[in-house]
């Protein structure tokens, strides 16, 4: 799935680690989801979207 | 986890998470973990040999169970939001989907072993110590999980 958290997260200008601590996980998994490797889950998925003030279709955009 | 300028610094090995009272979760973990040692030590010197008591198995037990045992009363002891450094919630985390991942792979992996060897058995009747049968078993679990866990890992 592709997603525009670097796009938020640079816009505020957030270090990955601020971001991680911020929702409780690991760097590793802000990376990955940046890269598109992993998908969050949805708790993480509505958490980040409330960390950005923004809707989750707004962060996360389906591959159709 | 992060923390705040103002917030206490969090001990490294954390906090007990029963009671009240904020006590570091090292000093139980390593009683305990002392005890513990001591009555699996004992058993073991009486119970692998024939004679009332042997001496060499109480002390290797000793030497050898005793960090294993404090780190496992240290996990079931420990309050984990009270590490520091610790991340909050690792559920969330890609490293708890690796960790799953692994696991998951382990057991089919597990299960194609353990049905092959059925199979094999019904012919061939191996005759080995069945300790070191389950020792073996563990390790090749252990190594299966490390080289999953890594390469899920590097995929990411």
């Amino acid at each position: 799935m592709e997603n525009r958290v670097r796009e938020y997260r640079n816009s505020r200008e957030w270090s990955q680690q601020h971001l991680a601590d911020t929702l409780g996980v690991s760097r590793q998994t802000i990376l990955s989801i940046e890269k598109g490797k992993y998908d969050p889950s949805l708790p993480l998925a509505f958490q980040m979207a409330s960390v950005f003030e923004c809707m989750i279709e707004d962060l996360f955009l389906p591959e159709l | 986890m992060a923390q705040d300028n103002d917030a206490p610094l969090l001990p490294r090995w954390g906090y007990t998470k029963l009671g009240r009272r904020k006590i570091p979760a090292w000093k139980p973990a390593l009683a305990l973990g002392l005890v513990t040692d001591g009555v699996a030590s004992l058993l073991a010197a009486f119970l692998t040999t024939s004679d009332p008591f042997n001496a060499l198995a109480f002390f290797v037990f000793l030497v050898f169970l005793w960090a294993p045992l404090t780190m496992l009363w240290w996990v079931a002891l420990v309050d984990r939001k009270t590490v520091r450094g610790a991340t909050r919630d690792p559920e969330k985390s890609i490293e708890s989907t690796w960790y799953s991942g692994a696991a998951e792979g382990v057991f089919h992996d597990l299960m194609i072993i353990m049905g092959l060897g059925a199979v094999a058995t019904t012919w061939w009747k191996p005759s080995f110590d069945t300790s070191w049968f389950f020792l073996g078993a563990c390790v090749v679990m252990m190594l299966d999980f490390s080289l999953r866990y890594a390469i899920l890992r590097a995929r990411s």
